[in-house]
């Protein structure tokens, strides 16, 4: 199989004393951010079974009720790498005056972010521009409380537009860049998409089209939708699909009662084609 | 410790995700079964080439011995077990959350149970959390709303043994298994299989002696007695002779599981009046991993096989009196 150099993606190795202190800086910050609205990744006490469970009875309550709802997954291109760092500025910005020597310390290594190369003989340097180093201890919580605290604004002015999703307080389900949004139709959707595709492009982020997709029960029903026809540009632009994978589980509709019952029985074979080579090693 | 690699590398490739697993009968069935197997092939439990019959008669044992080993040496039981302690810990962790976007499990069960409340626009059941744990609490009688009873972490902590036996999963952990009857097809099974995993045992006591006789595959026939010091009841002697038994055949080999043959009618009485005893016993001499006693019948007894074992007995059995 021949990739791009597009879709290489350097391991980054920080230093253990960066770790160490963007660590106490995040330890530091944790009593003063401000409250989630949705994010369950790479926050305390956030765990993707709750994601996972919210994402399957959100399909098992539109299949009881026949209702015809339409479930966007969006994929973030480079999700990690490309958050503007100004957003991340304003973000930590919000933070109060107690905390905002720790603000400040996490955003000056954020910009300071210098990556060494080495390739026989020659080295240099990059300095990066955007994005949170991948493997940093601050990476992940500083990303995902970034777009969580974006998306709640950007829900709120729904909100405030008249705008009511379908399972109140619910708009989607967040886990640190896997968005699950959940439309009560297409109006909803050609609506709101875009205005969430703006959120993202403020951030810095981009929707990957082609890992992104539209799960719906049945395509026929857009012949009638009423929604504005050049609304449904964006959805045009993502693969229509009966059902996908969310959080590497089969998710959507069309599928067998049992689907994630027999998806845990492959991973128990999966672990043990793994194990199975140490046990016989071990006799 | 091969128990726990793959109770704790396979078991957390799944059970993480338990709470969105409804608990299908065949579900927890499947997850049994899966686990038995893949714990008899890590225990390498050989079984030499046989006549078919034969053959399946030592798997059937095999299996249904490592089936019930996995709840004796697991310490939060079988995966079945894990997957509805946790499918139930986590209705009670998600019931005690706030309504808020930032707990979408708590807003689904909401939702959940307002749909339940209305009218389905389709026929036959719908399983949800909901609907399991209000019939659960339809079942056992109990009070109240269950959202309530999840508040008190330690309430709902305090009920999860009911859940389980309410899915008809045995709480107990013991390695001693008594059995009506001799397991084998045929009572000259108990002497023909000579498997480094199973080792048979006859016994008789006394009150003033304890004798076993085993076939050993080098030596024949093998005998150890001990005689009591002074007269007590059988059970005493019992108890004493086992736990010398299990000492003395500790120096000869450890196999994975023994068999104790009582072809003793009176004995046996005794055995099942002592079951605790015993089996607290066979649990503490740690000779085998799994034990399992049984009685032979007289007829089982008369058979040529067998007489040419009790032939080793120093006192003649009562069965065959």
């Amino acid at each position: 199989m021949q990739h791009s150099h597009h879709e290489e993606r350097p391991i980054l190795l920080l230093e253990v004393l960066q770790k160490l202190y963007a660590g106490i800086l995040m330890q530091r910050l944790a009593p003063h951010w401000p409250p989630l609205n949705c994010q369950l990744g790479a926050v305390s006490g956030g765990q993707p079974i709750e994601a996972l469970f919210a994402a399957q009875h959100m399909v098992a309550l539109a299949t009881v009720t026949n209702k015809d709802l339409l479930f966007v997954k969006l994929d973030i291109k480079g999700a990690f790498d490309n958050l503007r760092h100004a957003s991340v500025a304003a973000f930590l910005a919000r933070m109060p005056e107690s905390a905002c020597y720790e603000a400040m310390r996490l955003l000056t290594l954020l910009l300071d972010q210098k990556i060494q190369f080495s390739f026989l003989n020659t080295h240099w340097d990059i300095h990066s521009t955007n994005g949170t180093p991948q493997g940093g201890s601050h990476s992940a919580g500083l990303f995902a409380r970034t777009l969580d605290h974006a998306i709640g604004t950007w829900t709120t002015d729904w909100e405030a537009a008249g705008h009511i999703p379908l399972y109140p307080p619910l708009w989607m389900l967040l886990f640190v860049d896997d968005i699950l949004l959940c439309f009560n139709g297409w109006r909803q959707a050609a609506e709101l998409l875009p205005t969430l595709g703006e959120c993202l492009s403020e951030l810095g982020l981009e929707i990957n089209f082609a890992k992104s997709c539209l799960v719906i029960r049945d395509a026929r029903h857009l012949s009638s939708s009423p929604a504005q026809p050049h609304n449904l540009e964006l959805l045009r632009r993502f693969p229509w699909v009966h059902h996908t994978q969310y959080l590497r589980k089969s998710f959507g509709y069309h599928l067998d009662v049992d689907a994630l019952h027999q998806q845990a029985i492959q991973s128990i074979f999966a672990a043990w084609g793994k194990l199975k080579p140490v046990l016989q090693k071990a006799h | 410790m091969v128990v726990r690699m793959l109770d704790q590398y396979i078991g957390s490739a799944f059970l993480w995700m338990s709470p969105s697993l409804y608990p299908y009968q065949h579900f927890k069935h499947k997850l049994l079964v899966v686990q038995t197997t893949l714990l008899i092939e890590s225990l390498n439990l050989y079984i030499p080439q046989l006549a078919d019959d034969e053959t399946y008669q030592l798997l059937r044992l095999r299996r249904h011995i490592v089936k019930l080993w996995i709840r004796h040496m697991t310490p939060h039981g079988s995966w079945t077990s894990q997957f509805l302690r946790r499918y139930w810990s986590f209705i009670g962790h998600i019931c005690r959350q706030n309504f808020s976007g930032k707990h979408p499990a708590r807003v689904m069960l909401y939702h959940v149970i307002e749909q339940h409340n209305h009218r389905l626009n389709r026929p036959g059941p719908w399983s949800t959390p909901h609907s399991l744990v209000a019939k659960f609490w339809k079942d056992n009688k109990m009070e109240g709303d269950y959202i309530h009873v999840a508040s008190d972490r330690d309430a709902w902590k305090a009920l999860t043994n009911s859940f389980l036996q309410w899915h008809n999963i045995p709480l107990e952990r013991t390695n001693v298994e008594f059995l009506d009857a001799q397991p084998w097809d045929h009572p000259k099974y108990l002497l023909r299989y000579q498997l480094a995993w199973l080792q048979v045992v006859f016994i008789n006591a006394t009150a003033t002696f304890f004798e076993a006789v085993w076939l050993d595959q080098i030596h024949g026939f093998s005998t150890w007695t001990i005689e009591a010091e002074a007269v007590h009841d059988v059970h005493h002697s019992l108890i004493t002779g086992l736990t010398g038994l299990c000492l003395h055949l500790c120096m000869l080999g450890q196999p994975f599981s023994m068999q104790l043959a009582v072809p003793n009618e009176m004995l046996w009485t005794v055995v099942i009046a002592n079951r605790n005893s015993i089996n607290e016993t066979l649990m503490k001499c740690n000779y085998a991993s799994w034990y399992q006693l049984f009685p032979l019948n007289p007829s089982e007894c008369k058979h040529r096989v067998l007489r040419s074992c009790f032939a080793n007995f120093s006192s003649p059995l009562s069965c065959q009196a």
